[in-house]
């Protein structure tokens, strides 16, 4: 998959490159110019269709449409990824904390209830202890 | 429970009873509760005064999912939560689960520098400046994709014809678009101001750094000193002008 994407990014770099040069060809054109702008014509066309040709091998790759509003703004696309990393950190650590709050207050809350209920909790941790030996 | 811990995963305070009631009161309330309410001996949840069952109110109801206790919904009702543990929870560190680590240090470890250009370097032309400004958006590419599904030829000689351009520079207005940004200046004065600032937090008590100093010092009055005198001297011609005219 990375060669791929990097014969596209070449393909694709040669392509700018070639627009670029027929760019300072046209800004101050000279008559002796022309078979060399037909080339370079020639060249865009036929990157067009190197171009076209790695779209087959692209097909799965698929890109969030958030970068797009990135690049657009003239940004770092890696920014993209690194606010992902860094909003998914914060989502774990959140959702660690909600468990572990959790965890406490049940293991305070089956002690709790143990004072006033120790028969039924009894009951209670025969049957989680049942069930689990039914799914290991 | 203690009240006073506190988290260092975001607000969970609210997650944490400030104040909790002590056994005998829960003792309380649940006796006061059981005498309004008729007990039953089928495993079915207490019924209330109005004829309706209130799961709420008992205060084992959650054992109607547990085997050997019969069910509300029959034997084959699958009631939600009954399933097994789930080995992949948000108390592991997910990243470390799914091998990011080493993305999350290149990403997060390291300045990701904020302009396109530094993503992408070759490209020439302005690339910085947001889309929209000149329609070169990809969201636009997007929301009208262009025409696809046809084959690409090479032009042929009479279909090269059109292409034929009178020798000339072209218009102003379409001179910038391969214009290239101003290339990045090499300031070296800050390798200088870098060394110098790293005597400066070293103390600088040496006789060499402090000699270093000195030169520094001295070439830099001398600098502003042949500047004021550039100056001085335009000011001069300026007046003498004025003078003559």
């Amino acid at each position: 998959m990375a060669e791929k994407l990097e014969q596209l990014e070449q393909h694709l770099e040669q392509f700018i490159e070639n627009t670029r040069q027929m760019g300072i060809i046209v800004s101050d054109f000279q008559p002796q110019g022309q078979p060399v702008l037909n080339q370079k014509i020639h060249a865009m066309i036929t990157g067009m269709q190197e171009i076209d040709r790695c779209k087959g091998q692209l097909q799965d790759v698929q890109v969030p449409l958030e970068v797009f509003e990135y690049i657009d703004q003239g940004r770092n696309p890696q920014l993209y990824t690194k606010d992902c990393m860094e909003k998914s950190l914060a989502k774990n650590e959140q959702v660690k904390g909600k468990i572990d709050a959790l965890k406490k207050f049940r293991s305070q809350l089956i002690l709790e209830l143990d004072k006033v209920f120790p028969e039924e909790i009894a009951k209670y941790k025969a049957a989680r202890e049942m069930v689990k030996e039914e799914h290991s | 429970m203690a009240g006073d811990e506190r988290w260092n995963y975001g607000n969970m305070d609210m997650y944490l009873p400030q104040n909790p009631p002590s056994s005998g009161a829960i003792s309380q309330n649940y006796t006061q509760q059981t005498e309004s309410l008729p007990h039953r001996t089928d495993g079915e949840p207490p019924v209330t005064q109005n004829g309706q069952t209130t799961h709420e109110d008992s205060a084992f109801y959650l054992l109607k999912d547990m085997p050997g206790i019969p069910r509300p919904g029959g034997p084959h009702h699958v009631s939600p939560g009954a399933q097994g543990p789930v080995d992949i929870t948000g108390s592991v560190n997910l990243i470390q689960h799914h091998g990011l680590e080493h993305s999350f240090h290149k990403f997060c470890g390291k300045k990701v520098k904020e302009p396109l250009s530094n993503f992408l370097p070759n490209l020439p032309g302005f690339i910085d400046t947001p889309g929209l400004q000149d329609g070169s958006s990809l969201r636009s590419l997007i929301e009208k994709p262009p025409i696809v599904g046809k084959e690409l030829y090479l032009l042929s000689g009479p279909q090269l014809q059109g292409f034929r351009l009178h020798p000339g520079p072209i218009p102003e207005q379409y001179r910038l678009l391969h214009q290239q940004p101003p290339a990045k200046k090499k300031h070296k004065n800050k390798k200088h101001k870098r060394e110098h600032s790293k005597t400066s937090e070293d103390g600088g008590a040496s006789n060499a750094t402090s000699g270093e100093k000195e030169k520094k010092t001295k070439k830099q009055k001398k600098h502003e000193d042949s500047e004021k005198k550039e100056k001085k001297k335009k000011k001069d011609k300026k007046k003498k002008k004025t003078g003559s005219t």
